[in-house]
């Protein structure tokens, strides 16, 4: 159970990660026909992270607490909860706010995104910045897994 | 979301909201249990915390007023407050670790 919602929860935090990837190249030279799918994918992006937050959270709520925080912080690498979880446990409430908003500001700018070269320019920066954190998360995940099986290792010897 | 202007001053708020709050947590025992309190976790209440404040301050800021016209620099905002956020969080909880 644990296995399956960690890989879930990263499965479609990535995913929603990737959606953004979409939608920023679409936006680098934009028409109407690209707008339309940047403003679909971007959906779409939105609805994953928020998901990965409902998964992630209930893993982290019934799971990470009681059996994966006490073995890292026994461990070698104590950090990957103290600093790398608490940080990105944090981190991680800002972005499907921030994803939402990319998307309204597509749904809402629309055609406007062709001419005006500065909003554009605005909107990949934060549609860039949903990309960034969500691979952030990613790779301070994957410092917690490394802290829990580095500990579990130091455990069987 | 329709009022883009009241859209970005609600995730703007949210983004200081979760700082404080994340900050206020791990500096006062008391506020912490309050928290924990609330929702039975503390992660859970600043959750929670988040969508509601988000969804009040953009119904509040939406009352009245057109939200069509935006400005790159308000986008730019989000940016500079989220980029900011995340750091301070981080550089908050390695301290904490450190010290």
């Amino acid at each position: 159970m644990v296995l399956f919602l960690v890989g879930l929860h990263a499965l479609l935090g990535e995913a929603g990660g990737m959606l953004f990837v979409w939608v920023f190249i679409e936006l680098l030279n934009p028409t109407a026909s690209r707008l339309g799918r940047a403003w679909i994918v971007a959906l779409w992006g939105v609805i994953l992270l928020f998901l990965s937050w409902l998964v992630g959270g209930f893993y982290y709520v019934e799971f990470y607490g009681s059996q994966v925080k006490p073995v890292i912080k026994g461990g070698p690498m104590p950090w990957a909860h103290s600093v790398v979880i608490e940080t990105k446990e944090h981190v991680f409430l800002l972005l499907p706010f921030l994803a939402l908003a990319a998307y309204s500001l597509i749904s809402h700018q629309k055609l406007l995104l062709v001419d005006d070269k500065k909003m554009r320019t605005a909107v990949l920066v934060l549609v860039g910045l949903v990309v960034a954190i969500t691979f952030l998360m990613a790779g301070m995940g994957f410092l917690v897994s490394s802290g829990f099986r580095s500990a579990l290792e130091t455990m069987s010897l | 979301m329709k009022n883009i202007r009241a859209l970005i001053i609600s995730t703007n708020s949210v983004i200081w909201l979760v700082v404080v709050a994340t900050l206020a947590g791990e500096i006062s025992k008391i506020f912490k249990s309050l928290l924990t309190a609330l929702t039975g976790h503390h992660w859970v209440s600043k959750s929670l915390l988040s969508l509601v404040l988000f969804v009040v301050i953009y119904l509040a800021a939406s009352r009245g007023k057109k939200g069509s016209e935006v400005k790159p620099g308000a986008v730019y905002s989000l940016v500079v407050s989220a980029a900011l956020g995340a750091a301070v969080i981080f550089v908050f909880f390695l301290w904490h670790f450190w010290a």
